[in-house]
């Protein structure tokens, strides 16, 4: 099933943050080695908690990376080309074209002072040769398409004037205006209620449907990602420490801390009790050899002071960094 | 917006009429305690008599408070008085030498906007560079530099020294709309160079480093990162996003800095004998020259009202959520 070549295929992706002359004089690691496949077609989400490095492995892919942080070894191939040391004006070529990216607030993510039809224009001649009546003509299609009611009028308003929902729908219709094949979407939907996030969650699914677009989905909300996409990987730490069928994901947790993470989610039969996993995820400074989540680990094991190796999968969606996986990790 | 614009301008007029009534008692108080003109006009050799026929024709027999009533009386018809001295109407004085002033602040605040926006950027999007270090060093020294031995430096290195620059005057001037601007010649610009260079240095380091630290600020913002995720010219990310975003304070320091130059330009305008209002006013002050001084003032407070009714028409268009948020932020 894997005759073709993944449309994205990361590799021992390490990203640090230099030395500096302050209390500590080491590069700190903010991505260890993480590695991960996304096909045309598929929705991969990729969760975990806060500060694991999910935000730092979109914003590596993108080479957006705010300075001094920095790529420092691995490989990012995407469709065929490597984009790790890629020169700016390539990548430039490739952002808003070939790999589009949506971020998490909406109020934000607009430029307050310019009007969205300034914004969208600007994004189609970036990439089209094309003029500006045309241009606008485009920015008005693509505002249809994500449902914006008056889309000729919503042209000359400020992101001010529209609600969050709207504006996120903005934000997705400059994401698909250059129809790309990877979009990379850093948890779109937080700051919108329950109704819009699932008619966005709805259109995203009917975007990939079409065989041609890859979306990786970065959420810390297990059940979003459940929702919307077919693979799921977790991150622990600046790792992915799991990656499986979604379905599978959530029925049998291969990984302890996917486990945790799953115990402490509202699902089940109600008045089933929540067990928060003990302690706290370390700090960029402060993690451990080895098995980062180790500390926090009911079956934590001497060994696990050395790297856990990875483990594939037999049907090659996934695996798991555990020595002493769960239940289902001899699959 | 217009509505709110023209009552703006009602509350800003009767300002402005009511800081003039201020000033021009002030003037007048402070005048009579300074001196007695009479003194000054009359030649040293002239009779009681004499002196009495001077003093009528000016008005100056008169008790104080009457003075002040028939010259209030004149200035609503826009007669502000004859001057002493020259025994020509005072406004037409000033107005006459405003070109020259007017003139060199902008030769001034274009150079400090110009340069001082250019380096901040770049300062600011290259923190570490060592040419962003030095500038930044560079600045502290022009910030702290008192302006007139910054502008004798100027004239002793390079007129006195290097012979490349004159220093005194305006040069040859060519006349456009009625009055002599030098900087449309090759000898008026080169007079112009360093009175124009001695009154920048200051703002230029004060624009500098706003604009550095703005864009410091700015460059994290998620709309200035989404800019760059769409794959915009870099050229349009800093010119458009980043700039847009730090303009406002830097307009008002350049209001600010106008009016203060314009204000303050007695002291630039003395050291190289440029022929505007700020050494017209010094020169009224030895002479007690009444007509002139109050003249010079009205001028300089109804500048200041039109930079500071430009400042906020700048704001409105620069920013659309100010219009909308009631009245305008200019001082
Ligand atoms: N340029 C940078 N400078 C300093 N620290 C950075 C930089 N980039 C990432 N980090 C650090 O790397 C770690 C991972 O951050 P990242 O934003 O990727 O987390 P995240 O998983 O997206 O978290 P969240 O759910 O809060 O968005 C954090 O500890 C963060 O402080
Ligand atoms: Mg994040």
């Amino acid at each position: 099933m894997t005759a073709t070549l993944p449309l994205l295929e990361v590799r021992g992706l390490r990203t640090e943050l230099p030395a500096r002359h302050g209390a500590l004089n080491v590069p700190l690691n903010v991505l260890d080695g993480v590695s991960f496949s996304l096909g045309r077609g598929r929705i991969l989400g990729l969760v975990g908690e806060s500060g694991s490095g999910k935000s730092a492995t979109a914003f590596s892919i993108m080479g957006l990376l705010d300075p001094p942080a920095r790529v420092a070894g691995g490989s990012i191939r995407f469709a065929g080309r490597e984009l790790a040391g890629l020169p700016e004006r390539e990548l430039r070529r490739l952002r808003g074209n070939r790999i589009a990216m949506i971020f998490q607030d909406p109020m934000m993510t607009l430029n307050p002072v310019l009007t969205i039809g300034a914004q969208i224009v600007e994004t189609v001649l970036a990439h089209a040769r094309v003029g500006r009546a045309e241009a606008r003509r485009r920015a008005r299609d693509a505002l249809g398409r994500v449902g914006v009611p008056g889309p000729e009028e919503r042209l000359d308003a400020h992101p001010h004037e529209l609600s969050g929902g709207l504006r996120q729908r903005v934000a997705i219709a400059i994401a698909l205006l250059h129809e790309p094949d990877l979009i990379i979407a850093d948890e779109p939907t937080t700051a919108l209620d329950a109704t819009i996030q699932a008619q966005i969650l709805r259109e995203i699914r009917g975007l990939v449907e079409g065989g041609r677009t890859a979306v990786l989905w970065i959420t810390h909300d297990l059940s979003v990602a459940e929702q919307l996409s077919d693979e799921i990987a977790v991150m622990y730490a600046g790792r992915i420490v799991e990656q499986a069928p979604a379905g599978e994901l959530l029925s049998r947790p291969a990984h302890p801390y996917t486990a945790g993470l799953l115990a402490s989610l509202p699902r089940g039969p109600r008045g089933s009790r929540l067990t928060p996993i003990p302690g706290l995820p370390p700090t960029l400074s402060g993690r451990p050899a080895g098995c980062a989540f180790r500390p926090r680990c009911a079956a934590a094991a001497p060994a696990c002071a050395a790297d856990p190796p990875w483990r594939g999968r037999m049907d090659g969606r996934g695996g798991v960094r555990c020595l002493t996986p769960g239940p289902e990790g001899s699959r | 917006m217009t509505g709110s614009m023209a009552g703006w301008l009602v509350r800003r007029s009767a300002q402005a009429a009511l800081v003039v009534l201020a000033m021009t008692v002030i003037v007048f108080v402070g005048l009579h305690v300074a001196g007695n003109p009479v003194d000054i006009l009359v030649p040293p050799e002239a009779d009681a008599a004499e002196r009495a026929r001077i003093a009528a024709s000016f008005g100056l027999d008169q008790p104080l408070w009457r003075q002040y009533l028939l010259f209030v009386a004149r200035a609503l018809q826009g007669d502000l008085g004859r001057s002493f001295i020259y025994n020509q109407p005072a406004l037409a004085l000033v107005v006459e030498r405003l070109p020259a002033t007017l003139e060199l602040s902008l030769a001034a605040l274009v150079l400090a906007a110009g340069l001082g926006i250019g380096l901040g950027l770049y300062a600011g999007l290259r923190p570490r560079a060592a040419a962003a270090r030095l500038i930044m060093a560079g600045s502290v020294v022009g910030l702290s530099l008192p302006g007139f031995w910054v502008g004798l430096m100027l004239v002793i290195g390079f007129s006195v020294r290097l012979g490349w620059l004159p220093s005194s005057g305006r040069g040859e001037t060519v006349a456009v709309l009625g009055v002599g601007w030098s900087f449309l010649t090759a000898d008026g610009l080169a007079h112009l160079i360093l009175p124009a260079a001695n009154l920048a240095l200051f703002k230029l380091a004060l624009i500098l480093r706003l604009t550095r630290a703005g864009v410091r600020e700015v460059v994290h913002l998620d709309y200035v990162r989404f800019a760059r995720a769409r794959g915009l010219a870099p050229s349009r990310v800093v010119g458009v996003h980043i700039l847009r975003a730090i303009l406002i304070p830097i307009v008002t320091v350049i209001g600010l800095e106008f009016c203060s130059t314009v204000a303050f330009s007695m002291v630039t305008e003395s050291i190289f004998a440029w022929p505007g209002m700020g050494r017209l006013m010094v020169e009224s002050i030895h002479v007690l020259d009444r007509p002139v001084i109050v003249a010079y003032l009205v001028a300089v407070v109804l500048l200041f009202v039109a930079v500071n009714l430009l400042a906020d028409i700048l704001y409105r268009l620069l920013d659309p959520r100010v219009g909308t948020a009631g009245a305008g932020r200019g001082a």
